[in-house]
């Protein structure tokens, strides 16, 4: 009886295939469709600085840059309400980088690693220094914090001219803990739809297929790693952190590990601020359903500190 | 890791218990007993973590088809041996039921009602939450080759865990475990 019992359950997981069909995906509202992608696609002169100015001046040159990566399933759309107060500003530029397979269709970003997310922001970032920017900072957004840890870890950019790091909502520790076991599931599931607000269609990946899911959870289990080990940021470079008390995407204690596991060149200790919210990405409001003036008066106040650190 | 899942399922399925059992242990009714040694867990996509673990049955109580026990264990003996690594510290009581007793190997199901303690750090007091109460289920064997030593091997689930809003962060739901007690 147990042979049959343990034979069933063979034969159950080696019929088990992936699931290759597509997901039901409307062109006409989903980015995962064909027919919308991401703008920065067609117009990188109104996203990335590098295309906006090929030619910068020495008083371009002089103004501080902030490179900014949004999260995993997003756009450059993450980072509009920034790029407008730097406008609005006027004194500093923001370049928003499109992610690797992102901003596209399903089909590309179901294919695709995590070291191609990361390359848009490593090559934005070159571009800038060749250029002869000297202050550049980077900020990052949920997933494209642990990308941006990986870059300045791995040396994979020179960061002469790297000055701050911004972080808001890094995801260290997801809070889907089921995440951590999606090398198991994921060939059963195929992939996970998440429900998005009327004003974020268009905007973010309704579809996750599993191969980016475990993607992501490879990335930020290496990233994670590291940090226990201990991550000394390049001479002369600070990092700042602004972390959710609630967030149901990037787990608050990942909080606690950058700021155990990352010092400054001087051995002091990064900046880490906590926000009663419970929005992932709280720096980002445009296209949710539910916010009120608090989080407005968040939002502004985290945009205030990186302008006032840059400066 | 799916071919290791693959691996073991051919095990199971073919593998006989009856042409390892011990005449010995066949023979003999389980007599009262304290056991206790170390256990080691590893969360998949989490830290290592280790400690104590303790049994007790008796015929008193349930007339031995339970077997009660105790795990205690803290990433200070896994991967928060290295400073910035998030120390916790887990506490589990256990129901315990063994099937095939008197066997070399015998199959275990385990109820785990625990506590677990994180030490974030005085700064994060009170902006997260750094205890919860854990739930989790294990299943597993125990290799009785004497009367002295008892290994065992198994996985759990633990029921309840952190969302990012609510619960404990540190607690993932998928482990392995492995114990090695002395039996008194």
């Amino acid at each position: 009886m147990k042979n049959i019992f343990f034979l069933f359950i063979l034969i159950a997981f080696i019929s088990c295939k992936k699931n290759k069909e597509l997901p039901p995906i409307d062109d006409k509202v989903d980015l995962d469709g064909t027919t919308i992608n991401d703008s920065s696609l067609l117009f990188p002169e109104k996203y990335l600085l590098s295309a906006a100015i090929p030619n910068p001046t020495s008083i371009d040159l002089e103004k501080p840059v902030v490179i900014a990566a949004h999260g995993f399933t997003a756009t450059c759309f993450e980072w509009l309400e920034f790029s407008e107060f730097a406008t609005a500003k006027g004194d500093f530029y923001v370049s928003r980088v499109l992610l690797g397979a992102h901003g596209r269709d399903y089909k590309d970003f179901k294919t695709a690693n995590w070291e191609e997310w990361q390359r848009p922001i490593v090559e934005e970032y070159n571009k800038l220094q060749s250029m002869g920017y000297k202050n550049i900072s980077l900020a990052g957004a949920s997933t494209g914090c642990p990308l941006i840890l990986n870059m300045i870890r791995e040396n994979k950019i020179n960061t002469s001219s790297l000055k701050h790091v911004f972080f808001v909502d890094p995801i260290i520790l997801p809070s889907a803990k089921i995440l951590s076991i999606s090398p198991l599931i994921g060939p059963a599931i195929g992939y996970i739809e998440v429900e998005l607000d009327p004003g974020e269609n268009g905007y973010w990946y309704k579809y996750r297929p599993q191969h980016p899911l475990r993607e992501l959870e490879k990335l930020i289990r290496g990233e994670r790693k590291k940090l226990e080990r201990g991550i000394t940021l390049p001479n002369g470079t600070t990092m700042m952190v602004f972390k959710s008390e609630r967030d149901n995407a990037a787990d608050p204690a990942g909080a606690v590990l950058l700021k155990k596991g990352i010092k400054k060149s001087d051995g002091g200790k990064i900046d880490v601020k906590m926000i009663d919210t419970d929005i992932h990405v709280f720096t980002r409001l445009r296209g949710r359903k539910n916010y009120d003036a608090a989080n407005n008066k968040q939002q502004l106040e985290a945009f205030e500190t990186i302008y006032t650190t840059i400066k | 890791m799916r071919k290791y899942i693959l691996l073991l399922l051919i095990v199971l399925a073919f593998y006989d218990g009856r042409s390892t059992a011990s005449p010995y242990y066949r023979m003999r009714e389980p007599v009262p007993t304290i056991s206790a040694g170390l256990r080691i867990q590893k969360a998949m996509g989490f830290y290592w973590t280790s400690g104590i673990t303790g049994e007790f049955c008796s015929e008193k109580f349930l007339k031995k088809k339970l077997s009660l026990g105790a795990n205690f264990t803290t990433s200070v003996l896994g991967n928060g041996i290295r400073k910035n690594a998030i120390k916790t510290y887990e506490l589990d009581l256990s129901a315990i039921k063994y099937f095939r007793p008197n066997k070399v190997v015998q199959p275990l199901a385990r109820l785990n009602i625990g506590y677990m303690y994180a030490a974030y750090g005085k700064e994060f007091k009170g902006s997260i939450p750094n205890n919860a109460f854990l739930c989790s289920l294990e299943f597993g064997s125990a290799f009785i080759f004497n009367e002295k030593w008892k290994p065992s091997v198994g996985f759990g689930y633990n029921i309840i865990t952190g969302n990012g809003t609510k619960g404990l962060a540190t607690v993932f739901p998928l482990y392995g475990h492995v114990s090695w007690q002395y039996v008194f």
